[in-house]
């Protein structure tokens, strides 16, 4: 590598550095938790279901869903997104302001980060993924509702 | 590699489209924040706390990166940082297609699909930005000639 490589190299380092740090002035004046849907663990899930404050959404298929869903949980399936947020539209514009949690078949499910990508960008901002979904679900024996 | 005449108009002109280019592209994902971190989420490509630090910072270094090309200075740090920027895009777009992801690209803001279209995109922009890079070397290279009556190569990149 050249010594000119290297001085662009650091020079660019530098460029992203400056970056970085305008990205975290920039975001400091923004409410964190908008920024990108939130992880929740398994325990934090469980809170979130049973306080019962906010929407939950089971964006799996229906026969999923009715095959056994968290309790409390709407059926939203991901795949069909406008069809459900045309059928839960009410329901969701009523509950713009409050917490909703998205989650799927299991870690390697990608429609809840899907589903949550999309509301987000119909304007709602407080959303959160449960990336376990509902195999750490039943692993952890927790009550079903059919 | 003998300079074209189109040359004297061609580059300034690449660096203000491809300049312009990126400094569209972050003002767009600085507009819409949020949905850029959800894309990027989206993407699997990196851990969820690094996502929003990716996501704040990305738009900055794209809007800086553009600017510093329009401006031509520092000269080779425009085009370093856009051919770098372009050449990671290009990766995280083929690796979302690889991994058959059906995901936004959250390239110009929301609604554009990763896939050939955005990877065509990607790779011009990228081989534009080697353009200039290249160009920028040569003359670096010319100017230190012309001074110190040097044989060696600017930038490593060894012109014809």
């Amino acid at each position: 590598m050249t010594r000119h490589l290297q001085r662009d190299l650091c020079a660019f380092l530098l460029l992203c550095a400056v970056s970085l740090a305008a990205g975290k002035i920039s975001s400091a004046f923004q409410d964190q938790n908008t920024l990108a849907p939130r992880e929740l663990s398994l325990s934090e899930f469980r809170a979130f279901a049973a306080a019962k404050r906010g929407l939950l959404l089971d964006a799996r298929s229906r026969d999923s869903y009715a095959g056994g869903h968290v309790p409390g949980a709407i059926s939203f399936p991901g795949i069909y997104f406008e069809g459900s947020y045309l059928a839960l539209q009410p329901k969701l514009e009523a509950a713009k302001s409050q917490p909703i949690v998205v989650y799927c078949s299991g870690r390697y499910c990608k429609m809840s980060d899907t589903v949550a990508q999309r509301l987000a960008r119909l304007g709602f901002r407080n959303i959160a993924i449960f990336p376990g979904g509902w195999e750490a679900w039943q692993r952890a024996v927790l009550p079903e509702e059919r | 590699m003998k300079a074209l005449p189109a040359n004297r108009w061609l580059l300034p002109g690449l660096r203000v489209i491809v300049g312009a280019i990126f400094m569209h592209a972050g003002l767009a994902k600085m507009a819409d924040a949020p949905t850029f971190a959800a894309s990027l989420n989206a993407l699997q490509l990196f851990p969820n706390t690094l996502t929003s630090v990716a996501a704040t910072s990305l738009p900055w270094l794209e809007v800086l990166a553009g600017f510093l090309l329009v401006a031509d200075w520092p000269r080779r740090l425009g085009a370093f940082a856009t051919l770098a920027l372009s050449g990671s895009f290009a990766v995280a777009i083929s690796l979302t297609m690889l991994r058959g992801l059906d995901a936004d690209c959250g390239c110009f803001g929301p609604g554009e699909p990763v896939g050939w279209m955005a990877l065509g995109r990607d790779l011009l922009l990228a081989t534009a930005a080697a353009f200039i890079y290249r160009e920028a070397c040569s003359e670096s290279r010319n100017r230190r000639s012309y001074s110190t009556n040097s044989s060696s190569t600017g930038c490593g990149i060894n012109p014809a």
